[in-house]
């Protein structure tokens, strides 16, 4: 396995990581420092795209200042660390179905072959 | 393969190491030329003429006591000078010192050298929250904002000497300065562009977030020992990172001042040298000569002055190179 796989795979697996992280960090501070992680994995992404000035300015502009404002914001609100009142299998339904439907469009993208009838009579705008 | 490594290991330390010394030795230059300035003496204990000074600070440094307070976040208060000092180092990847000696001669150096810098205000940021102190909290905001700020302009700045050059690889932006260095046709910008690195840099006169006297040394003041150690190194490299970028936007890198016999006798990294010297004794001669601004005068400047002055220049510099059509080559 040469190099740039090896990255992809330790880029994405870090994306995911930091993107749960953000979600369900105790600490709101936390959240916004896990979501820099996030963008500059992403920024390792691109880099491996070979598009070095979309890595640059994703570091410029997200993590230079997008999240800046985000960090200012959050620090300045005076949070106090709540712990979740009910549980997440709550949102399961609705939520399980919505992934279903993400996932089938992904499916769908990525092989046509495995629902014959989208191939090729389906036309993208 | 393992060739590879050690001689990469190689490079990175040659250029590590020496900014490390320059860095220790540009304290005791600082504290030698606002002696001089102010007609005293400064060090002149520790060796000949100060010279070991640098040493006794960072041995009193090593034997500190590390302080981690009590209410503070323990993991993002260790982290925070770790980032602020990584950051400070990271962006010495891209300076070339001479025709081609670049670590990384990236084809976007100028913009990685904006993210680097980018990125280093969540060093100060995170460390004054960490602190859990108000002062350190104010400090650490206030100079988060200001660094912000100044970056704008010295965003813009830079894009008024790319057009001139052509390139973001910083090598090329050299070489576009054969003919003449950047600083003569644009001096206006020269001066904008200094003052914006004053600021982005949190140095006097713009250096009221860490101030001794103003609030209590701002966002660092909770830090003892390594952690001050590894933010007082971070602040010098981020000084020295700025006077490396002046020279080789305006005052042409390492190309002598004139292309023939006396001046191509020093070879370019020592002109590359002197000329950074030059611009860190501006930085200092400027901290021993001027007040200190306050803190919505400093923003002001930022955001209502330097701003459209530097968006200014940008749209003449664009003007005239497209009404003369004199397109750098490239």
């Amino acid at each position: 396995m040469n190099i740039e796989v090896f990255l992809f795979y330790v880029f994405s697996s870090l994306a995911i990581v930091c993107s749960i992280m953000v979600i369900s960090a105790r600490n709101p501070v936390y959240s916004i420092l896990f979501l820099v992680l996030v963008f500059c994995n992403a920024a390792g992404l691109l880099l491996l795209l070979e598009t070095d000035f979309l890595a640059m300015l994703l570091l410029i502009v997200y993590v230079g200042a997008v999240a800046v404002l985000f960090l200012f914001v959050v620090m300045m609100l005076n949070v106090r660390i709540t712990t979740l009142k009910e549980s997440v299998l709550r949102y399961l339904p609705v939520g399980g179905l919505i992934i279903f439907i993400f996932f089938f469009e992904v499916l769908s993208v990525i092989n046509g072959d495995l629902v014959p009838f989208f191939s090729n009579k389906f036309v993208f705008f | 393969m393992i060739y590879y490594l050690i001689s990469w290991i190689l490079e990175i330390l040659i250029i590590v190491v020496p900014l490390l010394i320059a860095v220790a030795y540009f304290t005791l230059a600082e504290r030698k030329v606002i002696a001089s300035i102010q007609r005293r003496r400064g060090p002149n204990t520790v060796g000949i003429w100060g010279l070991l000074q640098p040493l006794a600070d960072g041995l009193k440094l090593l034997v500190k006591e590390t302080i981690l307070p009590s209410n503070s976040n323990v993991i993002i208060f260790v982290l925070a000078p770790i980032i602020t000092f990584l950051l400070s180092v990271l962006g010495w990847a891209v300076v070339p010192y001479g025709e081609t000696i670049v670590l990384a001669d990236l084809n976007v150096g100028i913009l990685y050298i904006l993210a680097v810098s980018s990125l280093g205000v969540y060093g100060v940021i995170t460390a004054g929250w960490s602190s859990n102190s108000k002062y350190a909290f104010i400090g650490g905001l206030r100079s988060a904002a200001q660094m912000v700020s100044y970056e704008v302009s010295l965003g813009l700045i830079i894009i008024s000497v790319l057009l001139c050059a052509g390139s973001l690889n910083l090598s090329q932006i050299v070489l576009a300065q054969e003919a003449i260095w950047f600083i003569i046709p644009l001096f206006p910008v020269f001066i904008m562009f200094f003052i914006s690195a004053l600021a982005e840099t949190n140095r006097a006169p713009f250096d009221l977030p860490e101030a001794e006297a103003e609030l209590v040394a701002g966002f660092n003041v909770e830090y003892s020992a390594m952690g001050f150690a590894l933010f007082f190194l971070g602040e010098y490299s981020n000084i020295l990172m700025m006077c490396a970028l002046t020279t080789i936007l305006f005052l042409g890198g390492w190309l002598p001042p004139f292309a023939f016999l006396p001046f191509t006798l020093i070879p370019g990294p020592l002109w590359f040298g002197l000329k950074m010297a030059l611009i860190g004794f501006l930085f200092i001669w400027v901290r021993a000569s001027y007040p200190r601004y306050r803190y919505d005068q400093l923003m002001r400047l930022g955001w209502k002055v330097f701003l459209p002055l530097s968006l200014a220049w940008v749209l003449l510099v664009a003007g005239i190179l497209v009404g003369f059509d004199w397109y750098p080559a490239f």
